[in-house]
């Protein structure tokens, strides 16, 4: 039994469509690029929804995107980088009520106590850390993000060596004692020393508050899920099913994250 | 258990399009076959959980779990980027807002660097928001996916 040879001529012609379509950032590599899009979007919009922030779409500069321009993402890890209007896009939340402002970023690199820089597929960040760096010449915020997700563009089953990785990608953020010369804080950017948060003196505590995750378009092995559930790290598997499950799962718990970012 | 013929098919198609990467991919996943566990909470704690349980696919559904790979590789993230560039109008109050993945330090757009790189690669995306060409592949997987494609 061979493919009918008008189902190969059909199936070549679409994969070059859709090539065209869509570009080397959404030809499956592993960078799960449009995966990644898709959360930065549905979070800032059900923040929206909530009725208790304003979401607003910026350019580099902090500015408002103009209306027509497009929204551009990061094609690859980047520090925060220095004001401009044509650097990478984000977006703005602000809380009605008490003012507490966020900036939704995409594949934004982290500093951890090691130094060594961590990239976030989506990550939320204090907005008046993020404006310190942008207009101090660019920069990479240090400590454990409000919110961070990875994004798995894999259909295969996460293994347990995967969920170690984001594990000690948290492990090397969470800044469990006082970083020298800037004091206890959850967040720090170092060219104003400028500090957002509390510290928390355990691991399991920092990442109860905030939201974690892993999103893949396939499963999870059970240890790689009993790992990451220890650590308050959810695993939102078939993330692209029609039943919307995972992605319930993520907005409940971003939702519980921004009913308590006063507390942080 | 050995790949079969018409995924065989599929994956050099995909490899001599460009799709490298996908093309590996399902050659490995249909290799090494699916966990089928359903645990629950409980039996997360013992010990069987920890082993890897991947059970080989059947030959005669080889094909349909390819295309199903193929689904959630190509097709669905391509919705989902569509779906992103609605939200992102809705938030701004107008119409969809087309996303582009630039160089994150030199700012040029991904895709036209592709061309630029290549003259001979295609350009031609969607309309903002919209996801034709998916929507197109993903009934061509369905139907791939049905014996009566295969004669």
């Amino acid at each position: 039994m061979a493919l009918s040879s008008t189902a190969e001529t059909e199936l070549r012609n679409m994969l070059r469509a859709f090539r065209a379509a869509h570009g080397p950032t959404a030809v499956p590599n592993g960078d799960g690029k449009a995966l990644e899009a898709w959360l930065l979007v549905k979070i800032a919009m059900d923040a929206r929804r909530t009725g208790h922030w304003t979401a607003e779409l910026r350019r580099g500069d902090g500015s408002p995107l103009p209306a027509g321009q497009p929204f551009d993402l990061p094609g690859g890890p980047s520090q925060l980088r220095p004001s401009n209007p044509s650097g990478p896009c984000f977006v703005h939340l602000e809380h009605n009520l008490h003012g507490t402002r966020l900036e939704i970023h995409g594949s934004l690199q982290w500093k951890g106590r090691s130094d060594a820089r961590h990239e976030c597929d989506v990550s939320v960040i204090p907005a008046q850390i993020a404006e310190r760096l942008r207009f101090n010449g660019g920069g990479y915020p240090h400590g454990l993000p409000v919110a961070a997700i990875e994004c798995k563009d894999k259909t295969g089953d996460g293994v347990l060596d995967e969920t170690r990785q984001t594990l000690a990608r948290m492990f090397d953020l969470a800044l469990i004692t006082a970083p020298q010369g800037i004091g206890e804080c959850r967040i720090f950017e170092a060219s104003t020393n400028s500090r957002w948060g509390i510290r928390n003196t355990t691991y399991r505590g920092l990442y109860s508050t905030g939201t974690f995750a892993i999103a893949r378009a396939g499963n999870f092995q059970p240890g790689a899920r009993r790992l990451a559930t220890h650590y308050y790290i959810a695993t939102l598997d078939s993330i692209y099913a029609a039943s919307g499950a995972s992605v319930g799962e993520l907005m409940s718990r971003w939702r519980m994250t921004l009913a308590g970012i006063t507390t942080f | 258990m050995a790949i079969n013929e018409d995924v065989m098919t599929i994956i050099r198609i995909l490899n001599e399009e460009g799709f490298g990467v996908l093309a590996g991919d399902v050659m490995v996943e249909i290799s090494q076959g699916r966990d089928q566990r359903e645990l629950d909470e409980e039996s997360l704690d013992t010990e069987k959980a920890d082993y890897d349980a991947r059970e080989p696919i059947a030959p005669e559904d080889q094909l349909s779990a390819a295309m199903q790979i193929l689904h959630r590789r190509l097709v669905a993230p391509a919705k989902a980027l569509a779906e992103a560039e609605r939200l992102l109008g809705e938030i701004g109050e107008g119409n969809p807002v087309r996303i582009r993945f630039v160089d994150p330090v030199e700012g040029t757009d991904r895709l036209v660097t592709a061309r630029d790189d290549n003259p001979d690669f295609p350009l031609g995306r969607d309309d903002i928001g919209q996801s034709d060409v998916a929507d197109k592949l993903e009934k061509l997987l369905a139907r791939i996916a049905t014996p009566r494609a295969i004669v």
